[in-house]
């Protein structure tokens, strides 16, 4: 027992939670694709959505998040980020399974059932502010895992009562579920308390708006008091916060505030949605070229050595079984001197291709400022570490001046 | 403890006006009102009297008088009305494709505040909101339900087993059928909406034939009437025809409502009729059949991969005035109390799912077939643009006249989808079923 404790702590659990999370992501996406294959990819009855294409973005999204949240919170488990954004990605792909099964539940003429109505409840309800409260997170916290301030933070906080106030309206209103108009509501406010949703959710999507534009604001001040290499890293990231934040409010206003026919609402969710595919890419670009928690150098030997692996063991199969024709056309039998004579050669092959990999992603994906390292990074500090170590061991073992 | 008392009194008392409030909102048309609700829809004979039927208890109640008016050319009626600017309070509707368009014209009222959306929503089944709802607005409900594709026969002339198959049907019909007794009775005449049967019979064929996305394609305008899975439906119809009572004179000729009397005489002229559930009512009142003189069977699958698929229709109402008697009025029909009143007439399915008694073993096993099918699908016709269900009705009946001009009938009514679905919309008349 003495001997287990050590043992559980040395587990990657944030490594662990954060792949079950990207395969939970995935996965679901996989079961949203085979429903709707198996509706042939009709638009399903959501209110402002008519055609396929949000769909598809939604998916690509969902992957999107998911992947650079895995990333994240598998390299820098300790930065609320990551978790973020897989739990934006996974929330994506659970709601759309609800989508799918609600318009799976219109095929027959009967009520859909009541487990499908409970998950459509929670999709219409729940995923929207909780997405907007998450984003709002997201902007606060880019890219260190902590506010600029306290005083910062209130955002944050002004954001999740807010969405709680927007949920308790939406999630109690008579007229049916939001986003699936013709399904009624299980859990539709008695008339008693009808009329407090109208004020419950103006002074909701007040506390909401505010929070995101604050959160907003507060990635700008960020980026204001950065110096150079932070600054080039938050560039891209400030400049989709803006985006999303400039697309955004004006959908969360038409979807909770306004009356607006559905070709209209269509046209702002997909602004809204392209400018939230544009968060993870940049946030994908600020690892990348500017060296963004280091994790470029975990991508950089990723992307050489899972081809490398590919080419080899293709190389291989294809030589042995070439090899092996050869011997049978020569000799008229099979030999056990093609396998070793094709190891050696593939052996040989190694390096040069190794490099010539290497070469390529280094082209692809050097990044923009060598000498500029992330500031917030494990491997920065390393690296200064030993840099100031071995500044002290020359000192110490360089002979001593002869004047 | 005063105190406290004295904190929670602004509390209790908002609390009281918001129950008072919502207690209001949600009244049942309970009180007397008076004054009058105009109400035009498709239903005469039979069909108006039930309604009357149904809304006397309602008149009784409120003081309201209902003035109907039936028309076969509900559409047409409408257009003019709202032309004129004199339209009735409250009206049937021909069908979604033409509700969506009267919405878009602006000339429906949002039924979100005239009638208790959330009952409603809950007593519904999902497809029915659905077909109602444009953008979001809910303008029209469904007061009673029609399930089609039924095939009616005569339990005194038909004894044998209810068939498996379309091919066993024929077979079986064909083994029951005695001198000249023909296989199936077809009625076309419809007024303005003739031929409205035959988009049935074609209806069930292609869905039966093809399946229900195929079914779904035609619909959208997806898919070419010169195709082959439409081409195939029309002939499966053609043949039909071609083993029916009469000529194609006396099947364009007959009243659809006459449409099953020969079931009935002696000989008997045929063994099956195809239609809906609320033919019941035209057996008694127009061949004089007596319970137990009729039963069904659903239409059997052709493709085992699309069993257990059905289509069925509405009568679908809107709003056109709102009005204190027109919001009563909707709020009634929709009552459990009303639509059991339109069961207990027999012929009609509720849309409320609170109703679950029927008056009869034919009305019960209709509804249980409605509700375990798989897939149910809305009557194609009126799911169409209004220009496209005109050329539809007007192609069944070329083609009924001259079944060699199959290829051409079905290459003009393409000609009509591009145009159709392009948004070439007109305001012709149509069919409701």
């Amino acid at each position: 027992m003495i001997h287990a404790l050590p043992r559980l702590a040395s587990v990657p659990w944030g490594r662990l939670l954060a792949g079950t999370l990207l395969l939970a992501t995935v996965g679901t996406l996989a079961l949203d694709i085979a429903l709707w294959s198996g509706q042939r990819f009709r638009p399903p009855p959501v209110s402002f959505i008519q055609g396929q294409a949000i769909y598809v973005v939604e998916m690509l999204m969902a992957l999107a998040y998911g992947a650079m949240g895995w990333l994240l919170a598998s390299r820098v488990s300790r930065n609320a980020l990551g978790w973020l954004f897989l739990a934006i990605g996974l929330a994506m792909a659970v709601q759309l399974t609800s989508t799918f099964l609600v318009q799976a539940g219109h095929e027959a003429f009967r009520p859909v059932e009541q487990s499908v109505l409970l998950f459509a409840w929670a999709g219409s309800t729940l995923h929207l502010p909780l997405t907007v409260v998450l984003l709002v997170f997201v902007f606060l916290l880019f890219p260190d895992g902590k506010p600029l301030s306290r005083r910062w933070a209130r955002a944050g906080w002004a954001a999740v009562g807010g969405a709680a106030l927007v949920m308790f309206s939406v999630g109690l209103a008579p007229e049916g579920l939001q986003w699936f108009p013709s399904l009624a509501n299980p859990f539709a406010a008695p008339p008693v308390v009808r009329p407090l949703l109208p004020a419950a959710s103006l002074l909701g999507l007040t506390l909401l708006v505010a929070g995101a534009l604050v959160a907003s604001a507060s990635m700008a001040v960020r980026y204001q008091r950065a110096e150079a290499v932070e600054r080039a890293q938050l560039r891209w990231i400030a400049i989709a916060v803006l985006f999303l934040t400039a697309a955004g409010v004006p959908f969360i206003l038409a979807r909770y505030a306004l009356s607006m026919d559905y070709a209209s609402g269509e046209m702002m969710l997909a602004i809204a949605l392209a400018a939230g595919s544009f968060l993870p890419v940049a946030a994908a670009v600020a690892v990348l070229r500017h060296r963004l928690y280091d994790i470029d150098l975990i991508l950089n030997r990723a992307f050489v050595y899972i081809p490398l692996t590919a080419i080899l063991g293709g190389l291989y199969t294809g030589g042995v079984a070439l090899a092996q024709r050869l011997f049978v056309a020569v000799t008229g039998d099979r030999s056990d001197a093609a396998i070793v004579i094709t190891t050696l050669v593939i052996a040989s092959a190694f390096t040069p291709v190794r490099n010539w990999l290497q070469s390529f992603v280094d082209r692809r994906f050097k990044p923009v400022n060598q000498e500029g390292h992330a500031r917030h990074s494990p491997l920065h500090e390393l690296n200064e570490r030993v840099a100031a170590l071995e500044q002290r061991l020359d000192t110490s073992l360089s002979p001593p001046k002869r004047d | 403890m005063a105190s406290v008392a004295r904190n929670l009194q602004l509390p209790l008392l908002i609390l009281s006006v918001f129950a008072l409030l919502g207690a209001t909102c949600t009244a049942m048309p309970s009180q007397r009102i008076g004054g009058t609700v105009s109400v035009i829809g498709s239903w005469s004979g039979p069909e108006e009297e039930a309604f009357r039927s149904v809304v006397a208890p309602f008149e009784e109640q409120t003081g309201i008088t209902v003035e109907y008016r039936g028309t076969r050319d509900l559409d047409g009626v409408l257009w003019e009305g709202i032309a004129r600017g004199r339209v009735p309070d409250v009206a049937g509707l021909p069908g979604p494709g033409h509700m969506a368009d009267f919405a878009r014209e602006g000339a429906l009222q949002d039924l979100t505040q005239i009638i208790d959306i959330a009952q409603y929503k809950s007593d519904t089944v999902p497809a029915f909101v659905e077909l109602g709802t444009i953008d979001g607005r809910l303008v029209g409900v469904f007061i009673k339900a029609t399930l089609k594709g039924l095939v009616w026969y005569n339990p005194n002339i038909y004894t044998l087993e209810e068939p498996e198959t379309w091919a066993e049907l024929q077979a079986l019909g064909l083994l029951a059928a005695r001198g000249d007794t023909e296989l199936w009775c077809v009625a076309l005449e419809s007024g303005a909406t003739s031929g409205w049967p035959a988009t049935d019979w074609i209806e069930d064929f292609l869905l039966r034939q093809s399946g229900p996305d195929v079914y779904d394609d035609w619909v959208a305008g997806t898919l070419p009437w010169t195709s082959a899975e439409v081409r195939s439906a029309f002939e499966a119809y053609g043949e039909v025809i071609g083993d029916s009572f009469g000529d194609a004179p006396t099947v364009l000729a007959t009243n659809f409502i006459d449409g099953g009397r020969p079931l009935f005489t002696e000989p008997p002229g045929c063994l099956f009729h195809h239609q809906g559930t609320f033919m019941t009512e035209f057996f008694r009142s127009r061949a004089g059949a007596r319970a137990g003189e009729y039963d069904f069977f659903p239409f059997p699958p052709i493709d085992e991969r699309f069993a257990n698929s059905v289509t069925g229709a509405g009568d679908l109402f809107g709003v056109f005035n709102d009005t204190p008697q027109a919001r009563a009025l909707m709020q009634y029909l929709l009552t459990p109390e009303a639509q059991t009143l339109w069961v207990e007439r027999g012929g009609a399915l509720s849309v409320n799912r609170r109703v679950t008694e029927y008056p009869d073993p034919i009305s019960r096993r209709a509804a249980e077939v409605l509700s375990s099918a798989d897939r149910f699908r809305f009557d194609a016709s009126d799911l169409m643009p209004e220009t496209m269900n005109a050329a539809f009705l007007q192609g069944v009946i070329d083609y009924t006249q001259e079944p060699q001009r199959l290829d051409e009938v079905l290459e003009s009514l393409d000609v009509t989808r591009l145009r159709a679905y392009s948004g070439d919309v007109l305001t012709q008349p149509q069919g409701p079923p």
